[in-house]
């Protein structure tokens, strides 16, 4: 289908007629500023398709003019199926459709009705007949402004038409409708059986709840069953207690077994008492008989202990006699052994003195020796004191000491010097004379030159008067030549004074002095020296301390001598070698001294030991001399008391008695009952403890029983079993019910997955071409970009590669289209619209595109690839774009067109 | 002497196939057929019943429940009544029978509980009197399960010289038993070996001879399709002694049928049907039916099945109890077919039908969810055709 051209009159805005004329097949582009008209052309386009000329609704009332209410005209020529065709419609005032369809004219509704044949839809009905091509696939293809960026709301009507489109595409029909149908009670009966989240409600919920209460009741009834049977045991067991502790026979054997417990007991007893009568006997006689052997016993050891007592006295009475021999013996070696020891003691005193004088003797004969010594040393020391006080008063009359040499070589040495400075500066004169002359310096003495030749160096000047000749004055011509004579003079006078202080003439006589004072210093050393040696340095104190060291030693001899007993005319060495002599002798006698006393010891111990023995052995006597009075007193005493053949007679008894008592005792032991006394006693304590026992178990036994037998009463009488049937029968049925829920879930369950699954992938099949059509274009937009397309034909995300490494989208990455830029869900909205207009060609139905200021959001790239995408389209459609912009108008290409007015 | 034989009351006996209904009517036949059998008993002649044990059905049954057999026995005061416990209701301390010696019962009712031999009078009277003094020898169980044969007593048994001697056990005979280690096993020719001249026998359901002299009654009332021997609802009038020692008589009101069936079209539904509606004659509420079915029906079928028999005939008989397990339900390719080609629909059920006849788990789910699903259909055809009439 191809539009021509479309006319208006007394349309909305246009109170002329206008003409948009020129159209061609594929792109068409009407460009002009806002409020141009472009709208309205599209209001026209629709008014003259779609809206019933008859219609007085307000749709069409929209479409008069605002100021003048005239009737509105609209005219459109278009192509379709190879033929031409006109509709004109008058609307409102005389209203009145006419269409000229391939040279035949239909005219009022006859008209509408080729109209719409041509076009693909119905008849509008008279309920929907304003705005009827809102519900068709029209709306989707005529784009106002403004509803660019929104997908388009495909009605029933438009969705049947893609549908149509889709199955004769695919030849078969998708049977959406009947599966929603069946959904309907299959998806009811679950809602009955299942909660949204799949879980047991209701009935089956109910189900579920009553079998586990039979289950927990049935438990419970077969507990308390158990715990009847554990009763009901209990109760036998209790009862047959009972009955053999309240058994006559039974208590009649206890009561006997008790009699003839106490019974034994009493003959115990009395066997007993007779047993211990007869011990008594025994020990009675066995005291008697004791005591008749001890006393013989007693006897028999007095008597043997007399004996031995008598015979220690015997020896100890030995012992003393040999002690005291022994004491004797050692003290008379010990008289002689101490005579010997005091001779030892004079000796060794008499050493002792001997050692003392010698001593003496060698000391005063050491100070004598000493004494001549330092007399020796006092004599030289003497000597040299005077040789040094007469070389120290010869030195102190010789001035040339080193000192002042040592000054007068310097005077000499300046005036020497002086001397050479004049002489140089003085002028030189040589003379050969002959006759004598007189030389007269300045304030000099004159010197006479005799005749001859002379060689004069003055140094100031001079007059040299030659007799007979004259005199020549000769004045050198030197500078300072006075300060150099003042110098000449004061070293001269130096010179003289040194000369003067060593008291020379000149300086060789002062060196002659001067070795003289040294040769005289050198002596005074050597008795300087002579005289330190006599002396002996400090250490004597001198030549005084050495004299009165000697003064001392001398008047000591004397004293000492006397002390010493010595004649002190003993040389040191006599007196040296008797002092060694005397220590030899001394120490021999200390020698002797101690081993006399060594011989002192033996004697003096041997006659200690005597003594301590003869002291034990007299005091041993003593005591046993006591002991034998004692025994034999006791001896007489007992002897008085019983005679000993009385004594043996009855001991001879008392044997006979006591085995009279062992043969009674051993014949009554025979004869004793079985058993002790003290199991006798248990015995009774244990029979009457059964007794009483067996009374209190009885009547605890009967109060068990008695409890036992009322709740097993109370638990039988409400039929424990029978409950039991019932609990179990009714979980039968609960669980029969359950199962039959839970199947009948399942199968619901089974049967809606299926048909859903079933019609999403019918739903997935249909679609399948429109996402064909779509493809390309999309993919020129949005290179590897999938769409997903939802019910009713509704795009309802964009999925774009990501970075994933397949470079595939994947569902996660799905953006939703409602939050997609404008930009580009104006795009993708437009892409859907142009695979729209291509099914319906496809399909053999007419179809053409009008974008009216579409495109308003996309940045320059998308305008670009949406240029080629529409370009392409316009190969297929035509499309008639309405724009405010140039530079889309300049962009697209395609027909230009104008509203022109007529 | 005439007496009636009879056993395993069962008395408070729980049916758990049935619904609450149902086992109300079938917990009140047994204690109703009590009666019957007192009434039955005069019209014999016969002054004694003998009750060959387990006359409860449970060791402790409610006080209500243990009474009511004793207050309908009580209405028949010329009739004694012997009873010796069962392995249902075995003399245990503080059991039934305690507890009936607590309550006290009616002169004519006799519990006996340990084998002493029991004087039952001469055999004077009636037709057919052997003029012999008649004794019973009880054999008693004291548990549930018995080791030993409970009648072995009888041999020791000691009567006057030319009595009759009437035993009454309850257990299993030896000859009937499994492997010989049952418990409470009876020897196969107690009867002869004691000197017996009736056994009167409890414990199996069915009514059947356990060897010379020696009957089991059966049950007065069947409480199975399956019970073995000859099925039961009887009991035995028997005269000890007597060449012709039994005569079988029915007592029970219920007909209790196992019934099985094949079921491969509408024809095997309708053959069902009749043969299940003439089982009770005018009064289908006396029938319990338990049927096991075989076979395979497709979806159609199956619903006129389960219309025609699980509801229709269930709700004419007393009792249905339905064992499907062998009834396929399949689906006909006309049935895949009517939901054409290509649609989600038919793929759906493709799917299903595919699951169901896969096997292994969920198989029977998806069998079932696919029959569903052409129900469904079909319902929404249903609609639409009566939409488009309308």
């Amino acid at each position: 289908m191809r539009l021509r051209s479309l006319e208006l009159d007394q349309f909305r805005k246009f109170d002329r007629r206008v003409r948009l004329d020129g159209l061609g097949a594929g792109i068409n582009v009407l460009c002009g500023p806002n409020e141009h008209g472009k709208s309205t052309l599209l209001a026209a386009l629709r008014a003259v398709l779609f809206d019933r000329h008859t219609s007085r609704g307000e749709g069409v009332r929209g479409h008069q003019h605002h100021r003048n209410a005239t009737a509105p005209v609209v005219t459109l020529d278009f192509e379709h199926d190879g033929a031409s065709h006109r509709i004109e419609k008058r609307f409102l005032s005389r209203a009145s459709a006419r269409l000229v369809s391939a040279g035949t004219a239909y005219e009022g509704d006859a008209a509408e009705e080729r109209l719409a044949q041509l076009l693909g839809v119905s008849m509008p009905t008279r309920a929907t007949r304003d705005g009827a091509e809102a519900a068709t696939i029209w709306a989707a293809l005529l784009v106002s402004q403004g509803d660019g960026q929104a997908q388009a709301r495909l009605g029933d009507v438009a969705r049947l038409t893609l549908s149509e489109c889709l199955e004769a595409e695919l030849g078969s029909v998708t049977g959406g409708a009947v599966v929603a149908r069946l959904l309907k009670p299959v998806q009811a009966g679950l809602g009955l059986l299942l909660d949204a989240r799949g879980h047991p409600r209701e009935r089956y919920k109910a189900a579920i709840v009553d079998h586990d209460a039979a289950e927990a009741e049935i438990r419970t009834l077969q507990d308390r069953r158990q715990a009847l049977d554990a009763d009901l045991a209990a109760l036998l067991g209790r009862r047959r207690e009972l009955a053999a502790e309240a058994d006559p026979a039974a208590a009649e054997r206890a009561v006997t077994q008790l009699l003839a417990a106490r019974r034994h007991r009493e003959a115990l007893l009395g066997h007993a008492g007779r047993l211990q009568t007869a011990h008594d006997a025994v020990r009675l006689a066995g005291t008697a008989h004791d005591d008749a052997g001890a006393e013989q016993a007693r006897r028999a050891a007095a008597a043997a202990e007399l004996a031995a007592t008598m015979r220690r006295l015997a020896e100890l009475s030995a012992v003393e006699t040999d002690a005291r021999a022994r004491a004797d013996a050692a003290r008379q070696a010990l008289a002689g052994r101490r005579s010997d020891f005091d001779r030892a003691c004079e000796a060794q005193d008499a050493a002792e003195h001997a050692l003392r004088l010698a001593a003496a003797g060698l000391d005063i004969a050491e100070r004598a020796q000493a004494l001549d010594a330092v007399r020796v040393r006092l004599a030289t020391a003497e000597a040299a004191a005077a040789r040094v006080a007469e070389r120290t008063a010869t030195l102190a009359r010789m001035p040339a000491d080193d000192a002042r040499l040592d000054a007068l070589h310097a005077a000499a040495r300046a005036a020497r010097a002086d001397q050479a400075a004049l002489q140089a500066q003085a002028t030189s004169v040589e003379l050969s004379l002959i006759a004598e002359a007189l030389l007269q310096p300045d304030n000099g003495a004159p010197t006479l030159l005799p005749a001859g030749p002379h060689r004069l160096s003055l140094s100031r000047p001079a007059i040299l008067s030659v007799a007979g000749l004259g005199t020549v004055r000769i004045v050198p011509a030197s500078r300072d030549q006075e300060a150099l004579h003042a110098e000449a003079r004061d070293s001269a006078r130096a010179l003289a004074g040194a000369l003067a202080a060593v008291g020379c003439r000149d300086v060789a006589e002062a060196e002659r002095a001067h070795l003289d004072r040294r040769d005289v210093a050198a002596g005074l050393d050597h008795a300087r020296r002579a005289l330190d040696a006599a002396i002996d340095g400090q250490r004597t104190g001198g030549l005084d301390g050495l004299r009165r060291q000697t003064a001392l030693l001398e008047a000591e001899l004397p004293d000492r001598m006397r002390a010493g007993d010595a004649t002190g005319s003993a040389d040191p060495v006599t007196a040296r070698i008797t002092h060694a002599g005397a220590l030899v002798v001394e120490a021999a006698c200390r020698d002797d001294v101690r081993l006399a006393r060594t011989a002192l010891l033996t004697p003096e111990a041997d006659r200690d030991l005597a003594e301590a023995t003869l002291r034990q052995a007299e005091l041993d006597r003593s005591a046993q001399e006591t002991i034998r009075d004692a025994r034999q007193t006791e001896r007489a005493r007992n002897e008085a008391a019983e005679p000993d053949t009385d004594l043996a007679a009855r001991l001879q008894r008392t044997t006979d008695a006591l085995a009279d008592r062992r043969r009674e005792l051993a014949a009554l032991a025979a004869a004793a009952p079985d058993g002790t006394l003290a199991m006798a006693d248990a015995g009774i304590r244990r029979l009457e403890e059964a007794h009483a026992n067996r009374q209190g178990r009885t009547a605890t036994l009967r109060e068990e029983i008695a409890r036992l037998e009322s709740g097993i009463a109370a638990e039988a009488g409400i039929g424990l079993d029978e409950q039991i049937e019932a609990a179990q029968r009714r979980a039968e049925a609960a669980a029969a019910l359950r199962a039959g829920h839970a199947r009948e879930a399942a199968i619901l369950t089974l049967l809606r997955d299926t048909l859903l699954q079933a019609d999403r992938e019918a739903r997935e099949r249909t679609v399948a071409p429109l996402m064909t059509r779509i493809g390309p274009y999309l993919q020129a937009l949005f290179p590897r970009a999938e769409l997903r397309l939802g019910e009713n034909f509704q795009i309802t995300a964009l999925a774009r590669p990501t970075a994933e490494p397949s470079g595939f989208a994947t569902d996660a990455d799905d953006e939703r289209f409602d939050l997609l830029s404008h930009g580009t869900r104006e795009q993708i909205a437009i892409l859907a619209r142009l695979a729209f207009a291509d099914m319906l060609l496809a399909s053999g139905r007419p179809a053409f595109l009008v974008l009216d200021d579409a495109l308003t959001f996309a940045d320059p790239a998308r305008m670009e690839r949406m240029f080629d995408i529409l370009t392409d389209a316009g190969r297929r459609m035509q499309i008639l774009v309405l724009t405010c912009r140039d530079d889309i108008a300049a962009g697209l290409g395609g027909t230009r067109v104008t509203l022109t007015h007529i | 002497m005439r007496v009636v034989h009879t056993s395993d009351w069962q008395v408070g006996k729980s049916f758990r196939f049935a619904d609450d209904e149902t086992l109300a009517v079938l917990q009140n036949e047994r204690l109703e057929a009590i009666g019957r059998i007192g009434r039955l008993a005069r019209a014999q002649l016969a002054t004694r019943v003998l009750v060959a044990g387990d006359v409860w059905d449970v060791a402790i049954p409610s006080d209500r429940t243990l009474r009511q057999p004793i207050e309908r026995m009580r209405q028949f005061p010329d009739l004694h009544w012997h009873l010796i416990p069962g392995n249902h209701d075995p003399n245990v301390p503080g059991g039934v029978w305690d507890r009936l010696q607590r309550i006290g019962l009616p002169a004519h009712v006799h519990v006996h509980l340990s084998p002493q031999p029991v004087p039952l009078g001469m055999d004077e009277a009636g037709p057919g009197a052997t003029g012999r003094d008649a004794w019973l020898l009880p054999a008693a169980l004291d548990r549930r399960h018995a080791f030993g044969d409970p009648t072995a007593c009888m041999d020791e048994a000691v009567t006057p010289e030319g009595s009759l001697r009437i035993g009454l056990a309850h257990g299993s005979v030896r000859a009937f038993g499994s492997a010989g280690t049952a418990p409470n096993l009876i020897a196969a020719d107690r009867a002869s070996r004691s000197g017996l001249d009736y056994l009167a026998l409890g414990d199996w359901h069915g009514q059947v001879p356990a060897g010379p002299l020696s009957w089991y009654s059966g049950t007065r009332a069947r409480d199975g399709c399956d019970g073995g021997g000859a099925g039961g609802g009887w009991v035995l009038v028997a005269c000890p002694g007597r060449l012709q020692p039994r005569a079988p008589q029915a007592v029970g009101r219920h007909l209790w049928r196992r019934e099985r069936a094949m079921l491969a079209g509408p024809a095997d539904i309708e053959a069902l049907e009749h043969r299940l509606r003439a089982l009770g004659g005018d009064d289908p509420s006396r029938v319990l039916v338990w049927l096991t079915l075989d076979g395979a029906l497709g979806t159609a079928e199956h619903a006129r099945y389960e219309d025609r028999i699980r509801h229709g005939v269930g709700s004419a008989l007393r009792a249905l109890r339905i064992d499907a397990a062998g009834l396929a339900l399949t689906t006909s390719p006309d049935d895949l077919a009517a939901l054409g080609g290509g649609s989600a629909l038919r793929a759906a059920a493709d799917r299903l039908a595919h699951a169901a006849a896969a096997g292994g788990d969920g198989h029977d789910v998806a069998a079932d969810a696919l029959a569903r699903l052409l129900a469904l259909v079909r319902q929404d055809h249903t609609q639409a055709g009566t939409a488009s009439g309308r």
